[in-house]
């Protein structure tokens, strides 16, 4: 029946009132949960813009309310599938970003020397005519490599349009901050899976098994997933033990809490993977997605040639093995592995802590076995390859140069055998070494280098180097430790006051596209960088094609068919956020099998080392011969030409690779390891400082706290009034071995230097561990975040009410620009310190 | 506007605002013969909440103090960090704090000028700043440490509900934005509502019941220990208040 | 959203046909048929409105005399949704997928919270549990007319919010498991009139859900 018939039954039976029979009413009006807010003064409506969030990667939907041309709240986006109406506290917090007092406002020139904090206010077309004329005479010169560009954050539009810009530009010398993040976590899943987001999809999960994430304080995915997840927990719909040198709040909320010793939860992993296969608990659900494993060096390798090589391999991992190293009994090890084996769907999780570790990168591929032989993978209650909303944009000018670089951004020679994600934290050692080369013009956007980098006085001593970095320019909204050392600050709006279109994964393998739009506009002369970066182009003479950021955006909305066939531009102006909703959730992509025609496309051919089907014409090989001779795995950026994968004569979609070559199979066993030195397959080894360390000595770790990002939110001072000060996390039988009582000043030693602070002491915390959480520290950032006024900082009549003096230590000093030797990774949590009371 | 219009409408927004509520409900007809009505007792607004859904995030702290723009240093709504245990059995349990709207209101018993009235049309306890002269005798009285003398007006200020959204079909700003779901908000007196349901069918419990406040904050699952009543001298029990008073009262 | 222009009618008169549609279905499915749904199904708007479905059901109505038609649905209701034996439980909880297959299930409590919510509740003399089938059609059937009630009376803000509540419901709830019953049903040879319903009540609902998440 169709619609229109549907409607006619309807209206001629509700004149007949059959509803009304079984439900009483109290006649109430219908309570609405968000989308509309008032002002408490007078009772007027606020007007209601939907945007997006920027305070984390996370990027939620959000509804931001004007008053007076103010942004007074910022609220949950009802509409949003991915947040449904909720937001986090520092979503919440952003009302504090647009009216800091300690914005800077115009573009600022030093005067003096670096770092004295001198400035002289200059227009912008004096800023971008000098800068301007910098990368002119560079790329004059053949040498536009030497402008290196360096983000922090950047993503989705921003991403596209300010990449095209440098592209154009002709340099490739781009950093980011990957390493310092996920790159340990991103690049074990580029080997086994091949992309490097995993979405957890709560929904249907009835068991968790966590290493090492705080997941409902910080995540990549936060709001989405979390409140998920507190749901179906609070509700008894699943269980979650969580692995962590810390009670974290989601430890906390944990049914079990396992501390654990720093950096081994490989070990832990491991010993469950033995029990798993030592009890043949793999069958069933793991012993069909084993299909599609690689286990062996033998791709064609049958399930028992497979099963025997992993047994084979777990072996020596006991849980009595394990125990020795990690702390956690290991009859309490053998029950998990049951419990994770046994109850489906699990989905099994893991973060920084177990990550950011020496070889961190090999624990993620030591978890994604767990989940393989488990059957967890990409079926609905598991971790699931994640879905994400795909745009499309403009690609700027035709004919584009091709972009030179100087190879100084994937860390010092050796630091890294799979640096798919660069060793951004290096970078100022690598310039100060110089062999590779030095920018001599070095932008950084949306990234605090000197702060949020191990290494401090490293960092501050370099950047302020004028023999080693002669022109410095950031674009910021806040006058952050590293915009203090700039030559030139162009002052960027903060995300309330520009627009995007927007790209962030679901928590429901849904995709949801969604904008962010100014909420009040730029305030004083700031303008979104990429603003910038087109009226660059323009005095370049390199015209990209738009004008600024909200032209791209709207260009977008009419190339994207999905959101063209909506309304485009004006639609989602209007509603903030869109799914499809027929779309379903995707899962399972891996075992669809291609169409004959895929594989018959001209240029596609079977490589028989790998059963991997690619495009050698894609891949700009010469021939097909040449293709077979070297074949798939040798030929440089093969991946991006990959097909598919055949498995027993049937070719599939498989796990597509990304930034490496590998087959299509799962890789638990990765012949790009063995490449490099390292076991094939997830193995352990002893993190080198702490099988040295003294018996008093003490292994630092760091964490983040739910009001708080890592180092772009304390400016926001309903933030940083709740989490200010962060006292190092000591346990009591540590804490009387070292006769520390709770709130004394101690100082923690590394090899990197010394740091002062006091001492909580509890027992939330495994014993041989202090933990100090990230955020605090500063120097600069403004009065709430340091207690110094920014230059050009304005009244604030709650400055007044500023009752906090302390405002914490900053660990960073102290830990290490040490990189994972396998992804680069900084290792946060491997850092052996004296601790003594002073 | 001018200052005056702003008290004025502030008062009348005080005083009128729940009626509006009442008579913008939309009605429904039911035909004759549907189900039983329900008699209609005054509305009396109260607020379950269930810890077991409470993960810290503090998303409501901070949204009350943004709706409000409540200056630093002041709280209407604020969460404890409840820690205690030996390792490795700790427990954090998360405990939301706010005005709870007592029954027995001893802010309003001791106010000497009347500016602190709970409403007869919902049971919300306001503060009138034009007629409250800032004594702090309320600040005393009040067993909860709810309340505060804000800078601006010199008057006593705290949470209340927020009336301006509850009066317009609005949950309150940290029932909207909670992640758990965690604050259920509602007429208690409504025995279809969800928190009169709540009330009704879960083992609740109020803050310092023994002061007899009869507060209309109910909660499900909260650890109510304190750091001043161990029972044990050298127990651990740690309470983070996340606001300038650090102690808890 | 289907606009006037497609269907000939206003946004309220739309959300009060949907009323009606939610109305007739909770009737069906909340106990035996009687004469007076009888006469409303045969009349000719309504087999009109029903198309092929209509005529099969007309022509199964008048097979027999009234009476015995009755007798025999009234038998059918009972062996289908009553039991004694097997039969199928008409209930959320029950019914919907991944479900743990009980009577007050989890399920049951969160409809029973959201009703709450929204001010309404199971009179007691339904003697039926708030996730039951007809429960939960009805409850749509309410959000309906206070959406039509908000376009009629000029309250854009009000119906919205209305509409927002069904999308909310049909996703969370009702969308989720009519097909477990349609399937069930199938299974257990309905006669005409049962099996008509059982698949007007998929339709519909899948048509609802779809149109709902493009408003």
């Amino acid at each position: 029946m169709d619609r229109r018939a549907f409607l006619k039954l309807g209206a001629a039976s509700s004149a007949v009132a059959f509803s009304g029979a079984i439900l009483s009413n109290r006649a109430k009006a219908l309570p609405q949960p968000g989308g509309k807010d008032f002002s408490p003064a007078t009772g007027a409506e606020r007007q209601a813009v939907p945007s997006a969030c920027w305070q984390c990667v996370t990027r939620c939907p959000i509804i931001g309310y004007v008053e007076d041309g103010r942004l007074v709240k910022i609220e949950g986006q009802p509409d949003s599938i991915r947040t449904r109406g909720v937001l986090c506290a520092k979503g919440q917090g952003g009302v504090n970003q647009s009216s800091d007092p300690d914005r800077i406002l115009h573009p600022m020139k030093r005067v003096g020397k670096r770092g004295e904090g001198r400035w002289q206010r200059i227009s912008w077309d004096e800023a971008l005519g000098d800068l301007a004329a910098r990368m002119k005479k560079l790329r004059e010169a053949g040498e536009p490599e030497k402008v290196m560009f360096h983000y922090g954050r950047m993503k989705a539009s921003s991403s596209k349009l300010i990449g095209l810009f440098f592209e154009t530009y002709g340099t490739k010398t781009i950093g980011n901050h990957t390493a310092i993040c996920e790159a340990a976590k991103w690049v074990g899943q580029e080997l086994t899976w091949g992309v490097h987001y995993d979405n957890w999809d709560f929904d249907h999960a009835r068991y968790v098994l966590n290493f090492g994430s705080n997941i409902l304080e910080a995540h990549t995915n936060h709001v989405p997933t979390a409140h998920r997840l507190i749901d179906r927990l609070a509700s008894g719909q699943l269980r979650l033990v969580t692995f962590d040198v810390r009670l974290s709040n989601t430890a906390a909320k944990s049914h079990e809490w396992l501390p654990i010793r720093p950096g081994t939860d490989r070990a832990a992993v491991l010993a469950l993977c033995q029990v798993i296969m030592a009890e043949d608990l793999y069958q069933g659900d793991g012993a069909a997605f084993l299909k599609f494993c690689k286990a062996t060096s033998d791709h064609q390798a049958t399930l028992e040639d497979k099963v025997a090589a992993l047994k084979a391999h777990l072996a020596a991992y006991t849980p009595e093995w394990a125990e020795g190293i990690t702390g956690v009994a290991a009859a309490t090890l053998r029950r998990l592995a049951r419990e994770v084996a046994t109850v489906k769907p699990a989905c099994i999780i893991s973060y920084r802590g177990a990550v950011a570790h020496h070889h961190g990168a090999d624990t993620e591929r030591a978890i994604q076995m767990l989940a393989a032989i488990t059957g967890n993978i990409d079926a609905p209650g598991t971790r699931c390859v994640a879905v994400a909303p795909k745009w499309k944009s403009p690609t700027g000018p035709e004919n584009k140069p091709k972009a030179r670089e100087l190879k100084i951004i994937d860390g010092l020679k050796g630091a890294a055998a799979l640096p798919n994600h660069h060793v951004s934290h290096q970078i100022f050692k690598v310039i100060k070494d110089g062999s590779a080369g030095r920018p001599e013009v070095y932008i950084w956007y949306c990234h605090q280098p000197v702060y949020a980098n191990g290494e401090v006085q490293d960092n501050i001593d370099i950047l302020k180097d004028e023999s080693l970095l002669p022109f410095t320019v950031c674009s910021t909204p806040f006058y952050d430790e590293s915009a203090a050392l700039a030559d030139l600050i162009l002052p960027d709006t903060p995300y309330t006051e520009r627009w995007d279109w927007e790209d962030m994964v679901s928590p429901n393998q849904v995709a949801e596209f969604y904008i962010r739009q100014p909420l009040v506009p730029p305030m004083g002369a700031t303008r979104d960088f990429a603003d910038v970066c087109c009226d660059l182009a323009d005095r370049l003479g390199m015209p990209l094609g738009f004008k600024s950021k909200e032209e791209f955006v709207r260009l977008s909305c009419a190339l994207t068919p999905e959101i063209k066939a909506q309304g485009g531009f004006d639609f989602l102006r209007a509603k903030g956020v869109w799914h499809d909703p027929a779309a379903k959730p995707r899962y399972f992509s891996y075992r669809k099998p291609l169409k004959p025609e895929d594989c018959q496309r001209d240029g596609v051919i079977k490589d028989p080392t790998t059963g991997v089907w690619w495009d050698w014409k894609k891949a700009h090989v010469e021939s097909a011969a040449l293709a077979l001779e070297v074949g798939y795995r040798a030929t440089k950026k093969a991946y991006a030409a990959y097909v598919g994968q055949e498995i027993d004569g049937v070719v599939y979609a498989g796990f597509k690779p990304d930034k490496v070559n590998k087959s299509g199979l799962f890789e638990l066993h990765s012949d790009l390891m063995t490449d490099k030195g390292f076991a094939p397959l997830p193995s352990w080894t002893p993190i080198p400082e702490h099988a040295a360390m003294a018996k008093d000595q003490l292994i630092l770790i760091t964490y983040k706290v739910a009001v708080q990002i890592h180092s772009r939110s304390q400016n926001c001072k309903y933030l940083t009034e709740i989490h200010h000060r962060n006292p190092a996390w000591i346990n009591p039988a540590t804490a009387q071995e070292k006769a520390i009582g709770d709130g004394d000043r101690i100082a923690v030693t590394s090899r990197f230097g010394r740091l002062e602070t006091r001492a909580r002491v509890t027992p939330a915390v495994a014993p041989g561990v202090i933990a100090i959480s990230h955020h605090c520290g500063h120097w600069e950032y403004g009065r709430y975040a340091s207690s110094k006024q920014a230059p050009d900082g304005v009244e604030d009549p709650d400055a007044a009410r500023k009752w906090w003096r302390d405002n914490g230590a900053h660990p960073n000093w102290i830990i290490g620009n040490v990189a994972d030797p396998i992804s680069g990774q900084l290792r946060w949590m491997d850092t052996v310190v004296d601790v003594q009371r002073i | 506007m001018q200052e005056n219009e702003k008290k004025l409408l502030r008062r009348e927004l005080l005083n009128r605002i729940g009626l509006g509520a009442a008579t913008a409900a939309v009605a429904v007809t039911l035909p004759a013969g549907a189900g039983a009505a329900v008699a209609r007792d005054p509305v009396h607004y109260a607020m379950v909440i269930d810890t077991r859904r409470c993960i810290g995030c503090q998303a409501c702290s901070v949204a009350c103090k943004a709706e409000f723009a409540v200056p630093l240093g002041a709280t209407r709504s604020w969460v404890e960090y409840v820690e205690k245990g030996t390792f490795p059995h700790v427990s954090r349990q998360f405990l939301p704090r706010l005005c709870n709207h007592c029954r027995n209101p001893q802010c309003v018993n001791v106010c000497p000028t009347g500016a602190t009235f709970k409403r007869a049309e919902d049971g919300i306890v306001v503060v009138d700043p034009e007629v409250c002269i800032g004594c702090k005798y309320c600040i005393q009285a009040c067993p909860y440490d709810a309340r505060f003398i804000h800078p601006d007006t010199g008057a006593a200020d705290k949470c209340d509900f927020c009336l301006h959204r509850v009066g317009r079909g609005l949950v309150p700003a940290c029932v909207n934005t909670c992640q758990g779901r965690a604050r259920i908000f509602g007429d208690m007196n409504d025995p279809a509502s969800a928190v009169a349901q709540l009330i009704a069918t879960q083992p609740v419990t109020v803050l310092r019941q023994g002061m007899g406040t009869r507060p209309s904050v109910f909660y499900i699952a909260a650890d109510h220990s304190d750091p001043r009543e161990t029972r044990v001298p050298s127990q651990y029990v740690r309470v983070d208040t996340h606001r300038r008073i650090q102690e808890r009262r | 959203m289907c606009n006037a222009s497609e269907t000939g009618l206003s946004r309220g008169e739309e959300a009060r046909a949907r009323s009606g549609v939610y109305g007739l279905l909770a009737r069906v499915f909340r106990a035996e048929a009687d004469a007076a749904l009888l006469r409303h199904l045969q009349s000719p708007e309504i087999v009109a409105a029903l198309g092929r479905p209509g005529e099969e059901l007309a022509a199964f109505l008048t097979r027999q005399g009234t009476d015995r038609t009755l007798a025999d649905l009234a038998e059918e209701y009972t062996r289908l949704f009553l039991g004694p034996g097997p039969h199928l439980s008409l209930h959320e909880a029950v019914l919907v997928p991944g479900g743990a297959g009980l009577l007050w299930g989890r399920e049951t409590a969160v409809v029973k919270t959201c009703m709450g919510e929204a001010g309404c509740a199971v009179a007691d003399q339904a003697e039926l549990l708030p996730d039951h089938l007809a429960v939960e059609l009805e409850f749509m059937a309410h959000l309906c007319a206070e959406e039509a009630q908000g376009w009629l009376s000029g309250d854009a803000v009000g119906a919205r919010n209305a509409a927002a509540w069904q999308t909310a419901f049909l996703n969370g709830h009702l969308g989720t498991w009519v097909g477990s019953v349609r399937e069930r049903l199938e299974a257990a040879r309905p006669s005409p009139f049962y099996a008509v319903f059982a698949e007007l009540l998929c339709a519909f609902v899948r048509q609802e859900v779809e149109t709902c998440l493009s408003r």
